[in-house]
C-alpha cells in the first residue's frame, strides 16, 4: 500500500476514535519518561559493573597495562584451549596480534564473517559498557563489525574504565554523545553469553552466539599504545 | 486456525497432566524471576505508569512517527514497506527474495510473522525457510505453532524435544538440554552461513533515528541481520517509539517483564544496511510496517491493547493459561492479551477467547505497561451480551429488578436453599458442573450483626 495512503487511513482512524475513559483503573498522565532507580548502589562504577557481568554469567578481570592485557590473554587461551583468533581494529585491540601469536594462536586475516566463524576467539573492544546490568556495547562502524564478537565461541572484549556509565540510561539517552556522526548500522548492547531457556526453561550458554564472554576493564590510562 | 469451539480445544488440554506440570512449572518459574527482576528497582511502579503515557502517547501520534521513521530509514538507506494486511506483506518479501534469487532464509522469532502466517506463504512460493529461535525451530520440526510469545516450545519437555530431533535425523543423543542445544547450534550455524535472507521481526522501532531494535537472548538475531545479504525486519506499526529515552524505558520493562533480565543477552540496533567501510553487515534492509486489523483498532474500544510490547508476562501469571497453554487459544496470540488481540487483529472467530479468563486481574497487576486486561476482557463480554436475544435479555433485566428488593431476594435464596441441592448439576449442567452454590444461600451477600463484611 501506498505509503500516504497508509497513514491517511491511520489519521482517519484516530480522528474518529471515541476513547472511553477507564473508570476502574484510570491512566495516570506521566510526561516524564522515567529512568530506571536502582536500589543498590552503583557509585563505584568498576565494581558494580564486576558484580553485575558476572551474574550475567561473564568473567571479568580488571587489569592495568599491557602486561595486565598479556595475562588476561593467556588465561583465555589456556581455559579454552585456543588456537585461531580473529581481531576487531579497535584501538583497545592494538598489540593484541602480538600477544597472542606469542602466545602460540594464529590470527586470522580479516575477511568477514567466514573468518570470523573458524575462529576459537574474537577479541574486539567496546564503545561504553553498563554498570548496573553488566552489559558491554559493540558497534558494527569499528573493524571488527558486526561478527567478530559473535561468530567465535568465545569473545573477549577490552573495555577503558573510562567508558563505563551507570545505567542503560547512560547509553540510550546519551546516543548522540557516543555517535556524534550518526549510528552506525548496527549496536549491540551485549549482557553476558549467549543464552537459551527453550528447553524446560533450563539455562544454557552459547546457542547461536559465544558460550563464554571475558570482558577485561583496562584501568585508568587504557592499554598502552607502544604495545602495537 | 480452528473451526472447533474453545472449550472444544481446552478439554483435552485440561486433563493433560504433564502439559499442564510443564507449562504450570515454567510459567511460575518466569513469575517468580519477574518479581526478583523488579525487586532491585527503586521505582519499579513508577517505570510502569511511565511506560503507559508513554504508549498512549505514541499512539495518539502513530501517523506522524511512522511517517518520521520512513523517513529516516530511507535516510540510512533501507526500503520501507507500508503493507495494509498480511497478504500485502507476504507478497513484498516474496518479491525482494525472488528479486534477489533467495533459495533459503533464515528467520529469527516474530510473532507478526506467525500472525500473518508468513513462513507457509514463503514456502508456498517455493522458498525453503528456517526457524532459528531454539524453541521456534523446535516447533518447526514438529510441525506445530507455537505456544507462547516468548518461549514457544513451553509446552514441550525434553524428552519430546527429544524426540522430535530424532524423528529429523538426530538420533541417540539423549535428552540433556545442553546436548540437544548444541546439535541445534551446529545445524543452524550452517543455515545462516548460507541463507540468501534473514527475516527478524522488531520489539521496537525508533522514529528519530530509524533503528529497528531486537530484544534476545540466542544471538540468532544478530546472526540474521548480520550474516545475509539481505535483512529485511517485519513489525506491528504500533511497535514505533518516538525517542531514545522511550526506548530506554520500553526496553527496560520488557525484559524484565519477560525473562526476569535486567537486560536480554543481546539488544541489537538495527540502522539502515552496512556502510561504506564497515566489514561486515547485509547490502540490503527492508522495514515492513503491518497495518493488519491495527488502524481499526486504533479507533475501537480496545485500543489500549496495542499498547502492548508482547513480554508475555500476563501468559505468565494467568490461572487460565497455566491450566491450558497457549495452543487451546487455537490463535497465536493466547493468554489474556491474546484473547484481546486476536479478535482484533486474527479475526473474528476468537471472540470466544474472552471467556478464557477469570476476570482475577493478575494480568493488569504484572502488565509493564499497564493494560487493563480484565476491562477490555469485561468489555468484549459486554459487548457479546449486547447481541444476545431480547428473551434473554428480558430474564436477566427481570431477574436484576427482583434482586434489587431485599425482601424477594431473601425469598428467593430461602427457595433457593431448597433448590441447592438439585440446581447445579442438573439444571445447568455446564455451568453447575464446576460450582457448588454457598449451603446457606439466605446469607449471600449480606451484612449480619457482629459479623463485620457480613457473610
Amino acid at each position: 500500500m501506498e505509503r500516504d495512503r497508509f497513514l491517511a487511513r491511520l489519521s482517519a482512524s484516530l480522528a474518529e476514535a471515541r476513547p472511553r475513559a477507564n473508570r476502574a483503573h484510570p491512566a495516570v498522565v506521566c510526561d516524564e519518561v522515567v529512568p530506571a532507580v536502582y536500589r543498590r548502589s552503583l557509585e563505584d562504577l568498576p565494581l558494580a559493573f564486576c558484580e553485575a557481568a558476572t551474574r550475567e554469567g561473564a568473567c571479568v578481570r580488571r587489569v592495568t597495562g599491557p602486561p595486565g592485557v598479556g595475562e588476561l590473554l593467556a588465561e583465555v587461551v589456556r581455559s579454552h584451549g585456543v588456537r585461531t583468533a580473529v581481531l576487531s581494529g579497535d584501538p583497545e585491540t592494538q598489540g593484541v596480534a602480538r600477544e597472542l601469536q606469542a602466545l602460540g594462536v594464529r590470527v586470522l586475516p580479516w575477511d568477514g564473517p567466514h573468518a570470523a566463524a573458524e575462529a576459537d576467539l574474537g577479541v574486539t573492544g567496546a564503545v561504553c559498557a553498563i554498570a548496573a546490568t553488566g552489559s558491554i556495547v559493540v558497534a558494527a562502524d569499528r573493524a571488527g563489525g558486526r561478527t567478530a564478537s559473535l561468530l567465535p565461541p568465545v569473545h573477549l572484549a577490552l573495555v577503558p574504565e573510562q567508558a563505563l556509565v551507570a545505567t542503560t540510561a547512560g547509553l540510550w539517552r546519551e546516543m548522540e554523545g557516543f555517535f556524534p556522526r550518526g549510528l552506525p548500522s548496527q549496536v549491540v548492547v551485549i549482557t553476558g553469553p549467549s543464552r537459551t531457556g527453550d528447553i524446560e526453561l533450563i539455562l544454557t550458554r552459547g546457542v547461536h552466539g559465544p558460550g563464554h564472554l571475558w570482558i577485561g576493564i583496562l584501568g585508568a590510562g587504557g592499554p598502552d599504545r607502544s604495545m602495537g | 486456525m480452528t473451526g472447533d469451539s474453545l472449550r472444544a480445544r481446552a478439554r483435552p488440554a485440561v486433563t493433560d497432566a504433564g502439559l499442564n506440570a510443564t507449562v504450570g512449572a515454567a510459567t511460575r518459574h518466569l513469575t517468580t524471576e519477574r518479581i526478583k527482576a523488579f525487586e532491585e528497582l527503586a521505582n519499579g511502579e513508577e517505570l510502569r505508569v511511565s511506560a503507559r503515557s508513554v504508549r498512549e502517547r505514541t499512539l495518539a501520534r502513530l501517523p506522524e512517527l511512522l511517517g518520521l521513521l520512513a523517513d529516516r530509514v530511507e535516510a540510512a538507506g533501507g526500503k520501507v514497506f507500508f503493507a495494509s494486511d498480511g497478504a500485502e506483506a507476504c507478497r513484498y518479501v516474496i518479491e525482494v527474495a525472488r528479486r534477489r534469487g533467495a533459495h533459503l532464509i533464515a528467520k529469527s522469532k516474530s510473532m507478526v510473522s506467525e500472525e500473518i502466517g508468513l513462513t507457509p506463504a514463503l514456502e508456498r512460493a517455493g522458498l525453503e525457510v528456517v526457524e532459528t529461535d531454539l524453541g521456534e525451530w523446535i516447533v518447526q520440526l514438529a510441525g506445530q505453532p507455537p505456544s507462547h510469545v516468548v518461549a514457544p516450545a513451553m509446552h514441550l519437555n525434553r524428552r519430546d524435544i527429544a524426540g522430535i530431533f530424532a524423528r529429523h535425523g538426530a538420533e541417540g543423543i539423549g535428552d540433556e538440554p545442553t546436548v540437544l542445544t548444541a546439535h541445534a547450534r551446529r545445524e543452524l550455524r550452517r543455515v545462516f552461513l548460507s541463507a540468501d535472507v534473514g527475516i527478524s521481526g522488531c520489539n521496537f522501532a525508533v522514529a528519530e533515528t530509524g533503528t529497528v531494535c531486537l530484544v534476545t537472548n540466542e544471538g540468532n538475531g544478530r546472526l540474521v541481520t548480520s550474516v545475509p545479504p539481505v535483512h529485511l525486519a517485519i513489525m506491528g506499526m504500533e511497535r514505533v517509539v518516538g525517542t531514545w529515552a522511550e526506548l530506554d524505558l520500553l526496553v527496560s520493562l520488557l525484559a524484565r517483564s519477560a525473562t526476569g533480565q535486567a537486560l536480554s543477552a543481546y539488544t541489537t540496533m538495527v540502522t539502515g544496511p552496512r556502510r561504506p567501510g564497515e566489514v561486515d553487515g547485509p547490502e540490503e534492509f527492508h522495514l515492513v510496517v503491518l497495518d493488519g486489523g491495527r488502524s481499526a483498532a486504533l479507533g475501537g474500544a480496545y485500543r489500549e491493547a496495542l499498547h502492548c510490547i508482547r513480554c508475555g508476562a500476563c501468559l505468565n501469571i494467568c490461572p487460565v493459561y497455566r491450566q491450558i497453554g497457549g495452543h487451546a487459544y487455537g490463535s497465536v496470540y493466547g493468554g489474556p492479551i491474546g484473547a484481546v488481540v486476536s479478535p482484533l487483529l486474527c479475526g473474528d472467530e476468537f471472540r470466544d477467547l474472552r471467556l478464557a479468563s477469570s476476570l482475577c486481574g493478575a494480568c493488569y497487576q504484572v502488565c509493564p505497561v499497564m493494560i487493563p486486561l480484565q476491562d477490555l476482557l469485561l468489555q468484549e463480554r459486554r459487548d457479546a451480551a449486547g447481541k444476545a436475544g431480547r428473551a434473554e435479555r428480558w430474564l436477566w433485566r427481570l431477574w436484576a429488578r427482583a434482586w434489587g428488593s431485599s425482601r424477594v431476594y431473601r425469598l428467593s435464596a430461602r427457595v433457593a436453599r431448597w433448590g441447592a441441592r438439585l440446581l447445579p448439576g442438573r439444571w445447568v449442567p455446564r455451568w453447575g458442573a464446576g460450582r457448588d452454590l454457598p449451603h446457606d444461600p439466605a446469607r449471600w451477600g449480606r451484612r449480619e450483626k457482629g459479623r463485620p463484611g457480613g457473610a
